[in-house]
This record gives C-alpha cells, sequence and structure tokens, in this order.
C-alpha cells in the first residue's frame, strides 16, 4: 500500500510540473520551475478556499437535495487532495533550491470577491417536485413520441398517395396503349366519359361499326334508367355484343354483371346516373373525332394546343388519369409524352 | 328399410332444390336481417357531458374451416383484412350520425372508454355480411348483443363513396341507430354516471392505491361510483394528463388503421364485386344444371315407361324423341355444371390474389401496432410506478403496506400493463 501511495504521489507531482519530475531523479532545482508549481500551489489553494466557502454557503439552506451537498463534498475532497500534492511538490522544490525566497503565506493573499454565491443549481427539491418534474418530462417525452409517430403516419399516407397515383398512371397508360393496339386493328374504342350518356350508350357503341362517326348525342334525362331502344340502336343493356367490335363487356341484366363507372346498377336503384337516353356511341357531342378509326399516326407533331381541347369532363378513367398526370408533371418531356398519350387515346391527333 | 328412406331422398331433394333456389337469401336462425336503413343523425348538437366516447375493436373472424371459406369465396388473409376494415368503417358511420363523443378504433380489450363495441366477423363475401356485435358500456351494462345479417345486390356497389357509404351501408347504419336508440333510453345522469366511471377506472388502471374504493358493484353487477375525487385532487390531475396522451396514442393507431382501411377500399371494393357476380353465376349455372339433369332424368325416365307400357310403333317413335331429348337435356345439364366449375375457378384466384395483395399491408399494420403498443405499454408502466411513488409521497403511506396489509404480501411487481 505504501509503495503504491508513493507512486502515485510521485506521479502527481510529475503531473502537476509539467511532466518534467518524470524525467529527473530528483526535484528541479530550475528556479522558473519552482515559480510555476507555486503558481499552482496558489491557484489549488484559492479554488480550495472557494468551494470550501460555497459547501458552507450551500450546508445552511433550509432544504438542500442531499445528494447536492454529497457531490459538493467530493468535489471539496478531490481539490484539497490536489493542493495537497501541490504543496509536497512546492516543498520539495524549495528544499533544494533554498536561494529562492519563498512567497507570502496564504493568509497575506489577497481575498477572492466576497461572492454572492449562486451555484448554476437546481432549486433545492423536496422528493415530490422531484417527481412531478419526472413525471412532466416522461409526458413530454411521449408527447414528442406520438407527433413524430403521427408525422410517420402521414408520411406513409402520402407515399401510399403518391404509390397510387403512380401505379394508376402506369395502368392508365397500359390501357391507352391497349386502346392504340386495337384501334390498329380497325377496332374502335368509346373513350368519351361514362357519365354523359354511360348507361345506354357505353351499351349502344357495343355494336356500332368500326369507324363510324358517332351519333348526336341527346341530354341525358338523369334518371339513371337504361336507355330505350329508341335512343340506343345498336344495342341495350343485357344484349350481347353485335359483331364486330365491342369492347366493353355486356351485362347479362342490369344489375347482375360486372358494373363499370357509369353503367346502369340495379334499374331504378341508380341514383348517379345520367341520362341513360344518350348517344348511342356514348359522346354527347357528337363529335366526328370519336368515331374516328385506327390508331393516330405519331408524326411528332406533339401533343395538341390546350386550348382545342374538349373540357375534361369528357374524360373516362383513362383519360381522366393520363390528363393529371400530364397536368402534375414536371419533366417537359414527359409531359409531352403524357399529353401525346391522352390526345391519341381521346383521338385527338 | 327402402320404403323410409324414399321420403327422406325426397326430402333431401326439396331442400337442395329450396336452397338453390333460395340461394344466399335465407337468413339463420338468430340473425337480424337487414333492411334499407338510413342513419339516424342527431338532429341537435349533444352536450358535452352527455357526449359517450367509444372504442371500437378490431373485429374478430370466427374460425372457418376450409371448405367453408372456399364455399364463401374467401380466405384468412381476406378476412384478416376485413377484421380491420369493418371496425373502421362503422367509427365512420357512428362518426358521421353524431350522437358520440370521439369514436376510435382500438386493440382488443386494450382500452378503458365509455362504450365499447366489438364484433365478430361471421361471413363475408359480398353478397353477404354477417356481423355479432357486441356494445357494453364502462358499468358493464350490455347496449347490444346482436346479429346481423346483410344481402346485397350489385347495384349496392354503384352508389358507393370512399370513407363514407359502402356498399353494406345498411348493416353500419343498422348498428349505428340501435346503439343511438339505446343510448336514448338512458336518463342523462346515467350516462354522465358512465363517463364517470370511465375516467375512475382509467384512474384505477395507473393509481390502484389512490383510487380504489371510488367504484363499487351494485346488486345487479354494474359498476357504480361510490364517491367522486375532489376537484383540484392532484393525483386526478395527471391521472387526466395521462389519460390525454392516451388518448392521442389511440389516434396515432387510427391513422395507421385509417391507411389500410383507405388503402384497401378499391380493391375490396372490386373483389366483392366480383365475387359477387361469380357467386351469382355459380349459383345461377348449378340451379340450371340440376334442373337439367333432373328434367333430363324424367325424361329418360319416361320415355322408358313409355317403351315398357306400350310397343305400339307410335309410342315407340314418342318414347325415342323423348328419349334423345332427354339425353340432350342431361348433356346441356353437364355442359352447364362445366360453366359453374369456371365460376368457381375465378371465385379461387379472385380470393387468392385479393388476398395476397393485402397480406403485405395487414402484415405491416400488425407490426406497427405491436410496435407502438409495446412503447406505450412501456411508457404507462414508468406512469403506473411513478403514480404510486408520487402517491406515497403526497400521503405518507407506503401504497404496499396500505394495499396488501404489509409491504411482505406486496407483489414483486406491477401488475402487467396492457
Amino acid at each position: 500500500m505504501g509503495r503504491t501511495r508513493a507512486v502515485l504521489v510521485s506521479l502527481t507531482v510529475a503531473a502537476f510540473t509539467g511532466g518534467g519530475l518524470l524525467a529527473a531523479p530528483g526535484p528541479s532545482a530550475d528556479p522558473a520551475v519552482l515559480m510555476k508549481a507555486r503558481e499552482n500551489l496558489r491557484i489549488s489553494q484559492l479554488t480550495l478556499h472557494r468551494i470550501e466557502r460555497e459547501l458552507e454557503v450551500l450546508r445552511r439552506r433550509p432544504q438542500i437535495d442531499p445528494s447536492v451537498l454529497a457531490d459538493y463534498s467530493i468535489y471539496l475532497l478531490r481539490v484539497r487532495s490536489l493542493t495537497e500534492a501541490h504543496g509536497k511538490v512546492v516543498e520539495a522544490m524549495e528544499a533544494v533550491n533554498p536561494q529562492v525566497p519563498p512567497v507570502a503565506p496564504a493568509a497575506s493573499w489577497p481575498q477572492v470577491e466576497p461572492f454572492p454565491f449562486d451555484p448554476a443549481i437546481p432549486e433545492p427539491i423536496d422528493e415530490l417536485s422531484r417527481l412531478q418534474r419526472e413525471f412532466v418530462a416522461s409526458l413530454e417525452a411521449f408527447d414528442t413520441f406520438l407527433l413524430e409517430e403521427q408525422y410517420k403516419a402521414q408520411r406513409a399516407m402520402e407515399d401510399l398517395a403518391d404509390a397510387s397515383s403512380q401505379e394508376m398512371t402506369d395502368l392508365a397508360r397500359e390501357a391507352a396503349a391497349a386502346v392504340e393496339r386495337l384501334r390498329a386493328k380497325g377496332i374502335e374504342v368509346e373513350t368519351g366519359s361514362p357519365s354523359d350518356g354511360a348507361n345506354g350508350g357505353s351499351q349502344g357503341a357495343a355494336g356500332e361499326t368500326p369507324g363510324s362517326p358517332g351519333a348526336p348525342g341527346a341530354p341525358g334525362d338523369a334518371t339513371g334508367e337504361p336507355g330505350s331502344p329508341e335512343q340506343q340502336p345498336n344495342g341495350r343493356p343485357g344484349e350481347p355484343a353485335a359483331e364486330g367490335a365491342s369492347t366493353r363487356p355486356a351485362q347479362d341484366e342490369p344489375g347482375e354483371g360486372p358494373t363499370h363507372s357509369g353503367n346502369a346498377g340495379d334499374a331504378g336503384d341508380t341514383t348517379t346516373g345520367s341520362g341513360g337516353g344518350a348517344s348511342g356511341s356514348g359522346d354527347p357531342s357528337g363529335s366526328p373525332a370519336s368515331g374516328v378509326s385506327g390508331p393516330a399516326p405519331d408524326d411528332g407533331s406533339g401533343p395538341t394546343p390546350p386550348e382545342t381541347r374538349p373540357p375534361a369532363d369528357d374524360d373516362d378513367i383513362v383519360a381522366r388519369q393520363l390528363r393529371e398526370a400530364a397536368e402534375k408533371e414536371t419533366d417537359p418531356e414527359l409531359k409531352k409524352k403524357l399529353w401525346q398519350e391522352y390526345d391519341r387515346y381521346k383521338g385527338l391527333s | 328399410m327402402s320404403v323410409l328412406r324414399r321420403p327422406r331422398n325426397h326430402g333431401l331433394t326439396a331442400l337442395i332444390v329450396v336452397s338453390l333456389a333460395a340461394g344466399c337469401s335465407s337468413v339463420p336462425p338468430g340473425y337480424q336481417l337487414v333492411r334499407p336503413t338510413s342513419l339516424d343523425q342527431a338532429v341537435q348538437e349533444v352536450p358535452e357531458d352527455q357526449l359517450l366516447d367509444v372504442g371500437v375493436e378490431i373485429s374478430e373472424a370466427r374460425a372457418l374451416s376450409e371448405k367453408q371459406l372456399e364455399k364463401l369465396g374467401t380466405n384468412t388473409d381476406i378476412r384478416k383484412s376485413e377484421c380491420r376494415y369493418i371496425p373502421y368503417h362503422l367509427k365512420t358511420t357512428l362518426q358521421q350520425s353524431s350522437h358520440w363523443g370521439a369514436v376510435q378504433v382500438v386493440p382488443p380489450e386494450g382500452e378503458v372508454v365509455d362504450l365499447t363495441i366489438s364484433s365478430e366477423l361471421v361471413k363475408s363475401n359480398g353478397e353477404m355480411l354477417q356481423l355479432e356485435v357486441n356494445a357494453v358500456d364502462a358499468a358493464g351494462r350490455v347496449w347490444l348483443s346482436r346479429k346481423y345479417h346483410a344481402q346485397v345486390k350489385q347495384g349496392h356497389y354503384t352508389d358507393t363513396s370512399q370513407g363514407e357509404r359502402e356498399a353494406f351501408q345498411d348493416l353500419y347504419n343498422t348498428v349505428a341507430n340501435d346503439l343511438a336508440a339505446f343510448k336514448h333510453t338512458l336518463p342523462p345522469a346515467t350516462i354522465a354516471d358512465i363517463r364517470t366511471v370511465s375516467k375512475l377506472q382509467f384512474a384505477q388502471e395507473f393509481a390502484p392505491e389512490a383510487f380504489d374504493d371510488y367504484l363499487s358493484e351494485d346488486e345487479q353487477g354494474l359498476v357504480v361510483v361510490q364517491h367522486f375525487p375532489a376537484q383540484d385532487d392532484p393525483q386526478m390531475e395527471r391521472i387526466e394528463l395521462i389519460r390525454e396522451r392516451d388518448n392521442m396514442f389511440v389516434e396515432t393507431l387510427n391513422q395507421y388503421y385509417e391507411g389500410l382501411y383507405l388503402n384497401m377500399w378499391e380493391a375490396y371494393e372490386n373483389w366483392r364485386q366480383f365475387n359477387l357476380v361469380e357467386q351469382v353465376a355459380l349459383r345461377e349455372a348449378k340451379k340450371e344444371a340440376f334442373f337439367r339433369t333432373v328434367t333430363g332424368i324424367l325424361m329418360v325416365a319416361a320415355a322408358v315407361a313409355l317403351q315398357v307400357g306400350d310397343l305400339s310403333p307410335s309410342v315407340g317413335v314418342a318414347s325415342g324423341v323423348l328419349l334423345a331429348a332427354g339425353g340432350q337435356v342431361i348433356i346441356s345439364g353437364v355442359n352447364i355444371s362445366q360453366q359453374a366449375d369456371i365460376h368457381a375457378e375465378a371465385i379461387r384466384e379472385l380470393s387468392e390474389s385479393f388476398g395476397a395483395e393485402m397480406r403485405p399491408t395487414v402484415l405491416e399494420l400488425e407490426g406497427k401496432q405491436y410496435e407502438l403498443t409495446g412503447t406505450a405499454a412501456e411508457q404507462y408502466r414508468e406512469w403506473k410506478s411513478l403514480m404510486r411513488r408520487i402517491y406515497y409521497e403526497e400521503t405518507g403511506f407506503d401504497p404496499d403496506v396500505t394495499r396488501f396489509g404489509s409491504a411482505d404480501h406486496a407483489p414483486a411487481e406491477l401488475p402487467a400493463v396492457r
């Protein structure tokens, strides 16, 4: 134990004398080193003095947290040990440098400013207050956790919407490409809005001759009833498509077959149907464009100017998706391509 | 024995004919057939102290055999997603009714709320929905314990609106209306008591030492309030702060539930719609095949009977024609039966495809739910411990001693948290 202690003292002395003593066999005789050691001792003593006074002030406080006192006491003890170590170093050096006059005793040192001690430590608190603080802190931490989770959930929803949007655009483009292939084979495909004369119109389109222009559309009566045979000479709900050209599956009867947006559901049950008896082609405008057969040649002339495009009301879901994607797209090349696909799908180019 | 068997066979045949003709329209015993029902909405704003918070638990799916699932045209993946979709849609319907306070979907048996709704999904295939619904308030009063059976046609799928109105809306409206009707039978004081009971139950869960004797059971087994906490009870104030966080936590969970609900809406509707079409077609094909086969057999039997009874040439010709026609009818029946197989295959493929589409999403949600509830449970454990220590500091009573007589009898750990 004694040997270990001696080694520790030597190391401490070495450390506080800048390491010079490690190399030397004994205390340095250099007056400059002695002066530096004395300065260190002086600072140590001042520090020790300050801490003693601070601790005294703390002890006088009525409701001091015992853990604070304990920590301050440890602080004091350690600094006291340091001061003692510095004292021993100076003592050893002065023994080999008797010609260097000793410094004035500590008592004559200038006093540190009487300090208005206000240590930066929390107000003394009792156990209840400490628990209350802990509780509030845990509430705040949980709030932060929940906010982060809500943000993640929101992001997940947005990602979902983005992915869904992209997926739908891809589907629309594939659908449009399929329509082009059908047109290339001479099969006309209706691309108008199913809500405009769709109930009768979409079925009526089934029997149309490929390439024939759409018949002028009659305004829908908004009853949701299937179109009358007079209004749709080429087909009616429940009838299979005439030979040739239907690209939409006919329903066995209203309300039984797979429905498409705007088709008749159960007769009389549909509240959203608009104008069962519209044009046979489903194109209320009767625009010849809707009857154009075959794929539109891509002559590289670019998409149709916006002002000449028909309103979006006439778009079916594929056209709507393409239009939305084109409108949102920021890449000019892709935007142009999407508009071209839209125009080709709509038979505008 | 053969004499006894004959009428049984006839009875069986009649049963088959009736069931084929009826399709799925028959309502099982104990089920309430859902009629077209509009939602009963509150005509005027419900006062704050009369608003009950509702927790709609994630549904349980009744265990069905593989054969039953196949017959329904569904599978376990689909039913798992439905168990999250159905409570969420019931939540939106209850919210639309404006009779309630906060309505949230909650994990099973996980939350203390004024009114808890649990449900068991019995059958669902797009054409039919069978649901058993139970609703119990915080005091233990049973509001509802009913089995609903709803059937739709394809027209019901044309008037849907994501998050608001779906094909089986009549069922959801009926459940919501039944709950609202029961609420109207309760005096305002009872509703206020339910709110207090759930508040104190929550407090008991977090600080049992402080609130243990605030509630008791009456002779009917209902939980009643023994005494109310003081207005400025600091422990209750802390509990209220925790409850706010608990509500926020449930809201966060609901954001994820909503994600799944909205995500699956379109695909689920498509699956149900096409399943309905195929189910109807399958049933029609089976019925047609059955009748044709029976008719053909009868015609053949009649031809044979004619030949046995009369051997004149004219009867012989008629018998031959009848025999040939009967054979043709039987063959057509077999052909239609093959069409039925095609429909059955389509149903299977549709279900597999939709189930596979939903599986990862449901798994992801389950993982998230597990993660969130795990974190929350950890936090709740900490709060329970804090409440316990604070109680000790405030009262000077050692909770273990006061509650268990002596600290030696106290449990080593706090009771398990939700």
